[in-house]
């Protein structure tokens, strides 16, 4: 295995992992509008959504976990290479946040099925949580919402798993050689 | 008269619709959608409109949207049909819907520029109906940037001559499109525009940001 050129700070923009991330469709939703208040109740209704107000989100923790929770995520995607918008909180906030955390492997990437986690957020947890992190990232200056970029981060993260065999590429495939891959 | 022309005469009837904002911009720019009518049929928006094709591709999981979806976008003939796709990708109980939205309009051909130039001409300066249209504005601006049947010319035509519109989401994806249109011909072209949207000349500045950032990423 080559050695990674890119890391959790690369693609969050901050290494503050373990962190988690929730997909959402675009980055733009999380920032709907310059006013605060429009702001959180846009993010609200666009990002949580769900029917059941479950939702996915991924525990990256080494870069890893990183490339294979995209391979995972664009593997529904015609291009496997498209950018990711995600929203990321860290370990602890799950616990500040109230978020609980249940595992629930989904997933072709065999290594990010063990990533994959499932938590309940009723609508005015969402709320919360939208609020708190985007005070959060007033105070401190981190930019919440933020992508994989397609030319970036995408092509070599493709480009690296494809050459090893990764499950996402290949869905024939028995094992997924990201299981038994240690990356620096 | 029949009612596609009388659908016609009324998307080429704009009311105070500015788009011509910067020199990139010309009316040429605005998509004849003559040359369309007679192929794809005119828009009847019913709110109980129904396609068991469409929904059945939105139910379903994603390796079999993945073999459906050029069968669905064949069947994709009118602006009511591509306007149900742009309902569905905002559906809370589908999962993926967006992207599976953006993938399945990336199958489509033409109708997809005269139905982005019809949701624009719709386009609201308020009220609340403004976010739902711009949100839908934004999936087709998606799906119009990824469907290779079109010339990248064409899109990139239909796709600029949004850029006159003042909202945030519709701005970044326009942005988002012009950048994944880039290729060896037309790099210039695709500079000149984001630059554009990175200068002063926008007064927002996380379009600002949003577009020196994909200014980076051009290769």
């Amino acid at each position: 295995m080559t050695s990674h050129q890119i890391s959790i700070s690369d693609v969050v923009g901050v290494d503050r992992s373990p962190l988690y991330i929730h997909k959402i469709d675009r980055p733009s939703y999380w920032k709907f509008s310059d006013d605060f208040e429009r702001r959180v109740d846009d993010a609200v209704s666009h990002i949580f959504k769900d029917s059941e107000h479950l939702y996915s989100f991924w525990r990256i923790a080494s870069s890893m976990d990183l490339y294979c929770v995209a391979a995972s995520l664009n593997a529904k995607r015609d291009s496997p290479e498209e950018d990711i918008p995600f929203i990321w909180l860290t370990d602890l906030e799950m616990g500040e946040f109230g978020l609980e955390p249940a595992p629930s492997e989904e997933g072709v990437c065999l290594h990010a099925t063990s990533l994959h986690v499932d938590i309940l957020i009723p609508p005015e947890q969402a709320r919360a949580l939208c609020h708190g992190l985007m005070l959060k990232e007033l105070k401190f200056s981190e930019e919440r919402s933020r992508k994989y970029r397609e030319k970036k981060h995408m092509k070599e993260i493709v480009a690296l798993l494809k050459a090893e065999g990764c499950k996402a590429y290949q869905t024939n495939l028995e094992f997924c050689s990201c299981q038994s891959i240690d990356l620096k | 008269m029949n009612s596609s022309v009388l659908e016609i005469q009324r998307i080429r009837t704009p009311q105070n619709r500015s788009i011509g904002t910067s020199s990139l911009i010309n009316s040429e720019q605005i998509v004849n959608l003559e040359a369309t009518s007679s192929v794809y049929t005119t828009r009847n928006l019913s709110p109980a409109q129904k396609d068991p094709l469409i929904e059945n591709y939105f139910r379903s999981g994603f390796q079999e949207r993945i073999s459906s979806r050029r069968r669905v976008a064949l069947r994709l003939k009118s602006f009511d049909s591509v306007f149900l796709v742009l309902e569905w990708s905002q559906r809370g109980d589908v999962d993926d819907a967006y992207d599976a939205a953006v993938d399945l309009l990336a199958e489509c051909e033409e109708v997809l520029i005269g139905a982005l130039q019809y949701l624009y001409l719709e386009y609201p300066r308020e009220g609340r109906d403004r976010a739902r249209l711009e949100i839908k504005l934004d999936v087709l601006i998606s799906g119009l940037a990824r469907a290779s049947r079109l010339s990248c010319e064409s899109r990139l035509r239909a796709i600029t001559a949004l850029m006159g519109c003042e909202s945030r989401i519709v701005k970044t994806a326009i942005i988002d499109a012009i950048a994944k249109l880039e290729h060896k011909r037309n790099k210039k072209q695709v500079r000149g525009i984001l630059e554009w949207f990175a200068s002063p000349n926008q007064f927002d500045t996380y379009v600002r940001e949003y577009a020196k950032e994909a200014l980076e990423d051009l290769e």
